[in-house]
């Protein structure tokens, strides 16, 4: 597979972005080609019902991609319902649990926090939680990947942060880990709750994805 | 009514976004975040609609569909599905969904899918109260009939039920008179008794007195131990007197004594039994000749003629013959047996035309060897006796519709039929049939001219009711089935 072609130095996060989609467009096009041609290619006698599973595979890794780019390039507006930080807390584990199967995923919740009410878009949150998961499951070591969540006020601005935390195998972040457009999309859903999210990797050997959300009101 | 809806889901955002979007709806919502916890939600409450995540945990989305579906066939399903996958939707909608959604979703996506399937829901909802209503309407303990002569007995009977005055059903045989006796009995107070029919022509003399009476040991040759007798059984419910012309005149003074005295003595004893019965008597004949020729005394006749009601022939009320075919089709052993639940237009036709000397007994007996002849699940031919046909002057009015023509043909056709029809009944007045048609008479008029319609034409023709009472059947049937 190619590589990106490097940013210029100039490049602003949008040229950045739709140079992506450019070049992963002509990865799914050059794997479509590759696949169809091979299955033509290959001898009636030796196709069976396997042969055309790469090229179906690849058909549905472009279908997500191509979600994926419009949700970008169209992105719908958030829909937000109030949510007390506990019961947002509680279902991120849920759904961590859920994306990182047979990991020990551990929750520490702020009582001071738990019942402080936030204005968060339920579905959208979700998707930008099961990106956090794949991104550090990449990160991180093996199939068990071992998460700490941490729930607090935050020192910055009135609101919480919500911190996912696990070890890491590599000097990549989680967002190195993550599609550059996915990470756009999760980043974009966040910044419209009038929040932050970004990832960094610690000095304790952690890697970390840090959402700030704010307080309702 | 209220509206449930249930999420299944095993990512609690989702389920929460869902329940707060149609909490604002007024729908009411549940969430089941495992399939155990959906199908103990199920299990408690009756629910319109479930939404199913298709990749939910454990059984898949399209397995829990299926057997949700299975245990639960009116509700409708949903499916959300991570992303668009044609495979996927194909599978949820082979699976019985009536819909799916893609993620991410936006509210308005998931309140018109859900107001699409609810409104189905609505609409089949609504088609089956209101055959229950219509089956409410025209049925009626086990009776069916749309006939307004019916629906007056119907009443009588309610209202008989509630009392206990000796009533005496008359009508051809096979009319239905054991059912309406039946009706009277099990509508009304004395349903916890017993309801003791017996049919008087079936038993000697000798024979229905001990029948009816019961004897001591030693009253007779053979009488070896008691027994009851029906009057005796029936006391507390009802005795229903089949054939009571058959009754000779020495059984009748015995019976007058009941009816009077409501007291019995068992043949070979002298105690008497007080008895508590409604007697409810049924003949095919008419008494009044019985009393006149001596056959029927008469002080008897008036003891039982207290309450009478007259059952008319199925070929006074033969609208009812096609929901008496459906009824009859719904609950015949034969016809579950072959599958049969439908007839065609000809059969019913072929039905609609006959006489019927038999009445309800003897359709039911048509209708079964016909039953046995068919080989699909349509009825497709009847086979009638030939004795019973229609006569002919009766068969003239019966409609032949040519479906070979040009639509507007067709519908000229059916005006100037449905306008000569209307101004047969009411024999050419021009003010009621234009208010029958619901047009001005003015335009009744020019209606007229087109087709050639004269007034004098219908002043001195009869008015064919079977034509309109074939034609309120068919609707009958229609709204039935």
């Amino acid at each position: 597979m190619t590589q990106p072609m490097p940013a210029p130095e100039n490049a602003t996060a949008p040229d950045e972005v739709l140079r992506e989609i450019r070049h992963e467009l002509g990865n799914h096009f050059h794997k479509l080609y590759f696949w169809a041609d091979l299955v033509e290619e290959s001898e009636p006698a030796s196709q069976d019902e396997t042969t055309d599973q790469p090229l179906k595979r690849a058909i549905q890794n472009m279908e997500r991609f191509l979600d994926l780019t419009m949700a970008y390039l169209q992105p719908s507006r958030i829909e937000p319902i109030s949510m007390s930080t506990g019961e947002v807390a509680r279902a991120a584990l849920r759904v961590l649990e859920t994306e990182l199967a047979g990991s020990e995923i551990g929750l520490n919740l702020g009582a001071d926090v738990e019942s402080r009410e936030l204005s968060i878009d339920p579905g959208r949150f979700s998707a930008v939680l099961r990106n956090t998961a794949q991104a550090l499951k990449a990160a991180g070591v093996g199939d068990q990947v071992p998460c700490q969540v941490s729930v607090y006020a935050s020192d910055d601005s009135p609101g919480i942060e919500f911190v996912v935390a696990a070890p890491i195998a590599s000097e990549q972040t989680p967002a190195d880990e993550m599609h550059t457009l996915e990470w756009t999309n999760a980043q974009h859903t966040i910044e419209s709750h009038g929040g932050s999210l970004s990832p960094c990797n610690t000095e304790e050997g952690t890697a970390k994805v840090r959402i700030v959300l704010p307080w309702i009101g | 009514m209220e509206t449930r809806i249930l999420i299944i889901d095993d990512d609690p955002f989702i389920c929460r976004q869902l329940e707060e979007l149609f909490r604002a709806q007024r729908y009411v919502v549940n969430s089941a975040l495992t399939a155990p916890d959906a199908f103990e939600a199920l299990a408690a409450e009756e629910y319109s609609l479930a939404m199913v995540d298709l990749k939910f945990p454990g059984p898949d989305g399209l397995s829990l569909t299926k057997e949700m579906l299975e245990r639960y066939p009116d509700m409708n399903v949903i499916m959300i599905t991570g992303y668009a996958s044609i495979k996927g939707a194909v599978e949820a909608i082979k699976h019985g969904a009536s819909d799916y959604i893609t993620k991410p979703f936006q509210n308005e996506e998931i309140l018109l899918a859900t107001e699409k399937v609810l409104e189905k829901r609505r609409l089949v909802d609504e088609i089956n109260y209101l055959r229950g209503q219509l089956e409410e309407r025209y049925s009626f303990a086990n009776m069916v009939s749309r006939n307004p002569r019916m629906h007056e007995i119907f009443s009588q009977i309610e209202t008989l039920a509630q009392s206990s005055p000796t009533v005496l059903l008359t009508g051809e045989s096979g009319t239905g008179k054991e059912l309406c006796a039946r009706a009277i009995h099990f509508q009304g107070k004395r349903k916890a008794g017993k309801f003791v029919p017996i049919n008087c022509a079936a038993f000697p003399d000798s024979l229905l007195e001990s029948e009816l009476f019961g004897y001591d040991p030693g009253a007779f040759t053979g009488a070896v131990g008691d027994r009851m007798g029906r009057i005796e059984d029936s006391s507390g419910g009802t005795l229903f007197l089949d054939e009571i012309e058959a009754i000779s005149l020495k059984m009748q003074l015995k019976l007058l004594r009941v009816l009077e005295e409501r007291e019995i003595e068992r043949l070979g004893s002298n105690r008497r039994i007080h008895v508590n019965m409604r007697i409810i008597a049924a003949t095919n004949v008419d008494l009044e000749s019985l009393v006149a020729s001596g056959q029927m005394r008469e002080d008897f006749y008036y003891r039982v003629n207290v309450v009478p009601l007259q059952i008319p022939p199925l070929r006074d009320r033969i609208e009812d013959v096609p929901l008496l075919v459906a009824e009859f089709l719904r609950n015949s052993e034969f016809a579950k047996e072959k599958s049969i639940d439908r007839i065609s237009n000809k059969a019913l036709s072929q039905l609609m035309s006959h006489h019927w000397p038999g009445n309800i007994r003897e359709l039911g007996n048509v209708l079964e060897r016909s039953i046995l002849r068919a080989t699909s699940g349509l009825l497709k031919e009847i086979d009638l006796p030939v004795s019973g046909k229609r006569p002919p002057e009766r068969t003239g009015s019966r409609r032949n519709y040519d479906f070979e023509i040009p639509l507007k043909e067709f519908l000229r056709r059916c005006e100037r039929e449905y306008l000569g029809h209307v101004l047969k009944k009411y024999a050419g007045g021009i003010s009621h049939s234009a208010k029958h048609a619901l047009v001005d008479a003015a335009t009744l008029h020019r209606k007229m001219k087109a087709y050639g319609l004269k007034r004098d034409e219908f002043r001195s023709r009869r008015t064919s009711k079977s034509a309109k009472k074939e034609e309120e059947g068919r609707q009958g049937m229609a709204d039935y089935l």
